[in-house]
């Protein structure tokens, strides 16, 4: 049991304190219909990955790398005539690909592949949750200074800029944020299972919520169970924590959902 | 005459637009357009379909860059916009007392605005449910409770029925004197031009005329927009039995909109 305990704690504080970031972020991908950006972020870390194994550098150097050239990349992608969720498209399966290729043939980090695709939330030790506590509260209290801001934006994004607020600033500073979760959500979750992560929640946090504030707080609860039911039961019943988190997730969704109709229909 | 009394009141204006140009496409948007806005002043920009009035005010508000020209105004001048069209995302839960209290302002000014725009028993409902009137009601109290300088209205009557026409244009000419905003409204309407508004300007990419209402009718330029028949409707107060006309009412005085008729 101690033993247990010992390997499942330090994974279940990293997962609720992820959840922190998560509620917030994720109803403002939501809001600001970003959700294919977040995803194309996940995909590309393993790229990240990758680039980090061949030069030997520490594995968030390489993803910070590569969140950073995403947004660069995006930012000159910029075109009228191209819609942006195909470039996003575009770009998520380039790096999927590239990422997955590179890892393929580095030696080091073939065994890990499964790990950075779907996650292991298990390796997490003590020793990692005291940066990782101090880099959420840093990310948090960025996104509690620009909240009104990216909300007003939502809201209508002519209207706030007509009141002074820059909407590409705002932009960069969402992308910035989405780019530091992916690094810090990489071992959770995995590459795959980060954008599941964000929008799962968010998107059940809707169906209850009647106020953006609502909405970030149900996020949270939701979240919040997500992680602690499916960590727990990925012990008991010795399945993968990250598949057994998301799945979890898709559970209640698909619980709220149905009763909602139900109800509706009644 | 106005450009004199302007001088006399307000020396110098709150924003200037200098040669503005927007090119966007290779096509010309809007150019070489000189505006100024003086303080608690109430300006019509009329013009056909196309003519960049929609554009003009965005160039103004710091929305659309233009491609040349400058727009001279204090950094603390604050602009409170209410746009042609509002549509947010399904996805964002908004009710209309979640967007009012976006804006910070003492309770006794909001619950003033909220009764004078008729939007109080709309506070629990959601802003994407809003019938057309609805919510231009409630992006004009959002506008105000913001305390802006320079109030901008995008045509502002679209889904209001008669009745709350009326009463929106008295209750917006009612505005500058106050809560010390000066007004500026693209309006199609040439009955509230004419009664409503301190100066008129006439664009068509460039600006055409501009002046007191009865002075831009005789215009040449405006005359060749809208015709020589299409005089403006003189109104009289003496006979305004047809209901186009805000009757004073029983409970308030003050200039104010009566929320919508319960179906």
């Amino acid at each position: 049991m101690m033993d247990w305990l010992s390997l499942l704690l330090p994974a279940w504080i990293m997962g609720t304190l992820l959840v922190f970031l998560t509620a917030p972020l994720g109803c403002l991908m939501l809001w600001r219909r970003m959700s294919f950006f977040a995803d194309t972020m996940a995909h590309g870390t393993l790229l990240g990955v990758a680039i980090a194994g061949a030069l030997s550098l520490p594995l968030w150097m390489g993803v910070t790398f590569l969140a950073l050239l995403l947004v660069g990349i995006l930012w000159i992608l910029h075109d009228p005539r191209l819609p942006n969720d195909a470039l996003l498209a575009l770009c998520s399966a380039t790096l999927l690909c590239s990422g997955l290729l590179f890892i393929q043939h580095i030696p080091s980090l073939r065994p890990e592949l499964l790990s950075y695709l779907f996650g292991d939330l298990l390796t997490i030790s003590w020793a990692d949750l005291p940066i990782f506590t101090l880099v959420i509260a840093g990310a948090l209290l960025v996104l509690y200074k620009y909240w009104q801001a990216q909300i007003q934006i939502a809201i209508d994004p002519d209207i706030a800029a007509s009141e002074g607020i820059h909407a590409q600033w705002q932009r960069l500073i969402f992308m910035l944020l989405l780019a530091l979760f992916t690094v810090l959500a990489l071992r959770a979750v995995g590459s795959l299972l980060m954008g599941a992560l964000l929008v799962i929640p968010a998107l059940t946090a809707r169906l209850l919520a009647h106020s953006p504030k609502q909405m970030v707080i149900w996020a949270f609860v939701i979240a919040q169970i997500g992680v602690t039911v499916g960590l727990w039961s990925s012990a008991g019943l010795n399945t993968s924590t990250g598949l057994t988190i998301v799945l979890t997730m898709a559970v209640i969704f698909a619980l709220i959902f149905t009763v909602q109709k139900f109800k509706k229909l009644a | 005459m106005s450009a004199l009394r302007q001088q006399t009141l307000s020396p110098a204006p709150l924003i200037r637009l200098e040669q503005i140009q927007v090119r966007i496409d290779e096509r010309d948007i809007l150019k070489q357009v000189d505006f100024s806005l003086y303080e608690k002043e109430i300006v019509t920009l009329i013009g056909p379909n196309g003519a960049g009035k929609s554009t003009l005010i965005k160039v103004m508000l710091g929305i659309v860059k233009p491609t040349a020209g400058k727009v001279v105004a204090d950094k603390k001048l604050k602009f409170s916009y209410v746009p042609q069209k509002f549509n947010p995302s399904h996805s964002l839960p908004l009710r209309v007392k979640d967007l009012l209290a976006l804006e910070k302002c003492s309770s006794a000014l909001k619950a003033e605005i909220i009764r004078d725009t008729g939007i109080a028993k709309l506070e629990n409902s959601k802003v994407q449910q809003l019938s057309g009137g609805e919510r231009q009601r409630v992006l004009l109290a959002r506008a105000l409770l913001r305390q802006p300088d320079v109030l901008v209205l995008d045509e502002p009557m679209q889904g209001l029925d008669i009745q709350s026409e009326a009463e929106l244009y008295d209750y917006v000419r009612s505005l500058p004197e106050k809560y010390g905003c000066a007004v500026l409204m693209v309006s199609h309407d040439l009955q509230w031009v004419m009664q409503g508004t301190h100066r008129v300007v006439c664009l068509n990419k460039h600006i055409c005329c501009s002046g007191l209402p009865e002075s831009v009718q005789q215009h040449p330029e405006y005359q060749a927009i809208f015709g020589t028949n299409r005089v403006f409707y003189q109104h009289h107060h003496d006979h305004c039995a047809h209901g186009d006309h805000a009757e004073p009412c029983q409970h308030d005085s003050r200039p104010h909109i009566h929320p919508e008729p319960e179906v």
